[in-house]
């Protein structure tokens, strides 16, 4: 059992807040993708589950143990890290065997054992030609198996992973995330993910939490977060190209609510309705948020519930082309696949899905639900 | 849910107490050792205390002070410190400079340059004092031999009053100077290529290069040369007690060797005391300035 | 090729001469005041060894001997003169020892504790500690005879040793502080997660990463401990006498013999000059005083 719970988590340096009152739970077994820019608190959250960083205020719990003062080497926690920290003076054979030569692992490891176990990490991550190198003899992808066998060589209840692909080049990086959904499956543990990069968040998580300063935007499944975001940063985060998030205003005609804006005039469905009239105050100033892919591109003739504007720039990018729509004002990002035969200056509608539309409060950026 | 709360001792404030614990021994010895005898000194310069009479020691209050600053001889040593410091740091200062940047930019050379030009800091002080005693002896002292045959009649360094000092202050320049010349072509060395790239690019001729770029980057590297030297200038001892003695009469006594004739050789304990507390309180100063100086150099390079 | 174009190429090539035969005489003109430098700086060591081996005479004749020769007459004359001076030279050794070894120890554990705790008052420790460095010897060695008077210190190994070890601590901690902050504390940290407790992870993860920053600090604890003078010199008589602190005595008589002042520095200068021999790489860290990184 490796459950952990984050209580109301607050870290300070000083006067600045790190984080505020995060809270937080990951199922056994779980893996838990935290999400956010730089700065936003994902490592200070790592290193407090790991031991290195005192907690200001806040539990956390393993199981039904609280573990706010253990020391770092008691917890079940293996971590790997950005910068990898592998032990420089040690080859890689050493260093994938420290955590099985600490004194109170010592004793269940006789030495054959530790041989044993580190050629078997180091074949599953397919290292175990490098075992008499030096680290600083290793390329960024190499280090970071290196880095990774060292945790997992302990098979320890729950992994701490800190960026751990950030450094590496975009092609590495996509093989080592293929490479890491494989290995969660293969090993029974908490796996907790921290991130900049939603890619990642998406393809890997079985849960998402999103922090933005410090304070926890939302937790959901990859789906959820995806196509349900709780606020516009959230919606902003995900996706390449973003959500167009376009000011607009909500208007109420004949019990038929529409949102308008200089350029269109768009009727939205029940369910938006609904939810405008369930918000309790009276919003008018909102964000339409549509993802590029649900825009299409009306083939001529004027449509009701439209969008007309004129094409900015085009940008082919090999399968798709992303095609940049300046109206009045405001660039719309559409993506088009296929065959296109647009080009600057054209005149062009789009037409939305209006499934796909969400909106938005634009006071506090929150999305506009049924309450 | 069954809660079982397990009280680790708190492991973080655990850790902290491990770190005083590592400096512990080192703050006691140095409390102990520099803390201790320099009250006790303070005290003792507000005594009278001859260890000729070792019975007679009583309070006198800032007598010893005030006999000090009517005292022609302490204002002499005072004198001849200043121009020993000022003269050895500026002479060494500038020999470095000129052997630092004809040295630089020619890697081979460096190294064994290097090698050769440290000696002169790691032999024995005291040896130095003796050897150049003997190299400056009239009569059978190598130097005013070599002098002789360029047809220059050399005085009696050491004990010749117009030049004991110029003698002494010589040693201190051939030991130290080696160390001007490993700073100053460490920072010659150290100095980042862009700037002077931008000035070559831009037109800038050979002086302005050396005006605008290349003296404003040493700076700091010469400033802590000079004010490094400078503190430790103040603590020569060794060379001076052995080629002269403080001689002839006084005339390279600096304030170190005034205190140790006052100490040892006069036995007046609290009169020496009160000359150690003002050479003490003249190197606190200097060395509060460079210290301030370091560590705002440390942030700028953010360190 | 035209009349003005060769006469271009001409001048070209003319100053380009010029500019080669400029730097060549700026190369010359260094290398020669290097030399002269280098010259300078080895004969005075060149000339004391040397002196050693002569005989009484002939360091004492102008002009000065160039070749002869060697002889052991001056060394034995020092132990004539000095009866005490093979126990110097154990009394160097041991107290040479001792002290860099005490010294480096505490010094680095106090380094490590600044370095890596965030300790209240860590500034102003290291700020005192740095201190001390400039203070000048005669200040302690006043207090320090009068203390060690009272405490039977006086001419003891024991109180040169304490007293090495006060000159030389804030240097080492201040350079030891230097050098584990220059590892990572992440390192550390995956150490302590990969479940080392504090002490096996300074045993097998900092100690060995610091290990050249530990040996040049040692290596300049060594050579200034070898070199002290003025506390050797006012703080012990005889039994604990150390070789710089004997030096005086060849200088006492009036007509001072030069072969044997010769002898006996070369006795005191030649073990640190193999030693430096040896260290060589080490030395310019500590010497520059980490000013700079060498």
């Amino acid at each position: 059992m490796s459950k952990i719970f984050l209580e109301h988590v607050v870290k300070k340096y000083g006067y600045i807040t790190a984080l505020n009152d995060l809270s937080l739970e990951c199922q056994d077994r779980e893996f838990v993708v935290i999400l956010g820019p730089s700065g936003a608190g994902k490592t200070s959250t790592l290193r407090m589950i790991a031991g290195v960083e005192a907690i200001t205020s806040g539990n956390i719990w393993f199981d039904d143990q609280l573990v706010n003062e253990m020391p770092p080497g008691e917890r079940e926690t293996a971590m790997v890290f950005e910068n990898y920290n592998l032990y420089p003076h040690m080859t890689v054979f050493d260093n994938l065997a420290y955590p099985l030569r600490v004194p109170k692992r010592a004793a269940s490891y006789a030495k054959e054992d530790v041989t044993e176990q580190v050629h078997r990490i180091a074949n599953m991550l397919g290292i175990d030609t490098l075992l008499n190198r030096m680290p600083d003899q290793l390329s960024g992808g190499q280090k970071q198996r290196v880095s990774l066998g060292r945790a997992m060589v302990r098979m320890p209840k729950v992994f701490l992973l800190d960026e751990p692909i950030a450094h590496l080049d975009a092609k590495l990086r996509h093989q080592l995330r293929a490479e890491f959904k494989r290995l969660s499956r293969e090993f029974n543990s908490t796996i907790i993910y921290v991130t900049h990069d939603y890619k990642e968040a998406l393809s890997l998580g079985d849960k998402v939490a999103i922090i933005k300063k410090g304070e926890l935007q939302q937790v959901g499944t990859p789906e959820q977060i995806f196509s349900e975001p709780a606020n516009t940063f959230v919606a902003d985060m995900i996706g390449e190209p973003a959500m167009n998030l376009i000011p607009a205003k909500l208007l109420i005609e004949q019990e038929r609510l529409f949102c308008t804006a200089k350029g269109f005039k768009i009727e939205l469905g029940d369910y938006e309705r609904q939810a405008v009239l369930s918000c309790g105050k009276n919003v008018s100033q909102v964000y339409i948020g549509i993802r590029p892919m649900y825009l299409s591109i009306a083939n001529g003739s004027e449509n009701k519930d439209a969008i007309s504007g004129e094409i900015y720039i085009t940008e082919p990018l090999g399968y798709k082309t992303q095609i940049s729509v300046q109206i009045n004002k405001q660039l719309f990002y559409v993506i088009v696949t296929g065959d296109y035969s647009y080009s600057i200056g054209d005149k062009i509608v789009l037409i939305p899905n209006k499934q796909k539309i969400l909106l938005f409060d634009r006071e506090n950026g929150r999305r506009i639900t049924i309450v | 849910m069954k809660i079982t709360k397990h009280l680790f001792p708190k492991w973080h404030l655990k850790d902290k107490y491990l770190g005083v614990l590592y400096v512990l021994p080192a703050m006691f010895v140095l409390l102990g050792m520099t803390l201790y005898p320099f009250l006790y000194c303070i005290n003792l310069s507000l005594q009278k205390w001859d260890l000729f009479q070792p019975n007679k020691r009583y309070y006198i209050g800032f007598t010893n002070y005030i006999s000090l600053f009517i005292d022609p001889n302490f204002w002499n040593a005072l004198k001849t410190t200043i121009i020993f410091t000022v003269v050895s740091v500026i002479v060494s200062f500038i020999i470095g400079l000129v052997l630092a940047s004809l040295l630089a930019g020619k890697g081979r050379f460096v190294g064994a340059f290097r090698t050769i030009f440290v000696l002169p800091m790691i032999i024995t002080p005291i040896v130095i004092g003796t050897g150049f005693k003997y190299l400056y002896d009239p009569t059978s002292g190598i130097l005013n031999y070599v002098l002789s045959l360029i047809r220059i009649t050399a005085p009696a360094w050491t004990t010749n009053p117009k030049t004991a000092l110029l003698s002494v202050i010589m040693v201190d320049i051939w030991q130290w100077t080696p160390f001007m010349f490993l700073i100053l072509i460490a920072g010659i060395q150290g100095l980042p290529k862009a700037p002077f790239e931008a000035a070559a690019c831009d037109g800038a001729s050979c002086w302005q290069i050396l005006k605008n770029v290349t003296f404003p980057l040493m700076k700091p590297v010469v400033l802590i040369a000079l004010l490094f030297r400078a503190i430790d200038s103040f603590r020569t001892f060794d060379t001076i007690y052995a080629i002269t003695s403080g001689g002839p009469g006084m005339l390279t006594t600096t304030l170190n060797l005034f205190a140790y004739i006052k100490a040892f050789k006069m036995y007046r304990m609290g009169e020496a005391a009160a000359v150690a507390i003002i050479i003490w309180t003249i190197v606190f100063i200097f060395s509060q300035l460079l210290l301030k100086y370091l560590s705002t150099q440390k942030v700028v390079q953010g360190k | 090729m035209s009349y003005t174009m060769y006469k271009r190429t001409l001048n070209a090539n003319r100053e380009k001469v010029h500019i080669i035969a400029g730097k060549r005489l700026m190369n010359m003109v260094s290398m020669i005041a290097l030399l002269v430098a280098a010259i300078i700086a080895l004969f005075p060591i060149y000339w004391v060894i040397v002196s050693a081996f002569k005989t009484e005479k002939e360091v004492f004749i102008m002009p000065p001997v160039w070749i002869f020769v060697p002889t052991m007459q001056a060394f034995k004359k020092v132990f004539e003169m000095s009866s005490n001076f093979g126990r110097c030279m154990t009394n160097s050794i041991i107290v040479t020892v001792i002290s860099v070894i005490l010294t480096t120890i505490i010094g680095s554990m106090a380094a490590y504790g600044l370095a890596r705790f965030r300790l209240k008052g860590s500034k102003d420790i290291s700020f005192y500690m740095l201190s001390t460095r400039f203070a000048p010897a005669i200040g302690f060695v006043i207090p320090f005879y009068l203390i060690y008077m009272r405490f039977g210190l006086i001419d003891t190994r024991l109180g040169l040793i304490l007293a090495n070890i006060t000159i030389n601590l804030s240097f080492t901690v201040w350079m030891m502080k230097g050098v584990f902050e220059e590892i990572p504390v992440a390192l550390e940290e995956a150490a302590l997660i990969d479940g080392m407790p504090r002490f096996g992870v300074i045993r097998t993860i900092t100690l060995p990463l610091a290990r050249p920053g530990i040996v040049a600090t040692a290596i300049f604890s060594t050579i200034m401990c070898w070199n002290e003078f003025v506390f050797a010199f006012t703080l012990t008589q005889f039994n604990a006498r150390t070789l710089p602190a004997e030096m005086p005595r060849f200088l006492s008589a009036n007509n001072i013999q030069w072969d044997v002042l010769s002898a006996a520095g070369t006795l005191v200068i030649v073990p640190m000059l193999i030693f430096a021999f040896f260290v060589q790489r080490y030395l310019i860290r500590g010497l520059t005083l980490g000013a700079v990184k060498g």
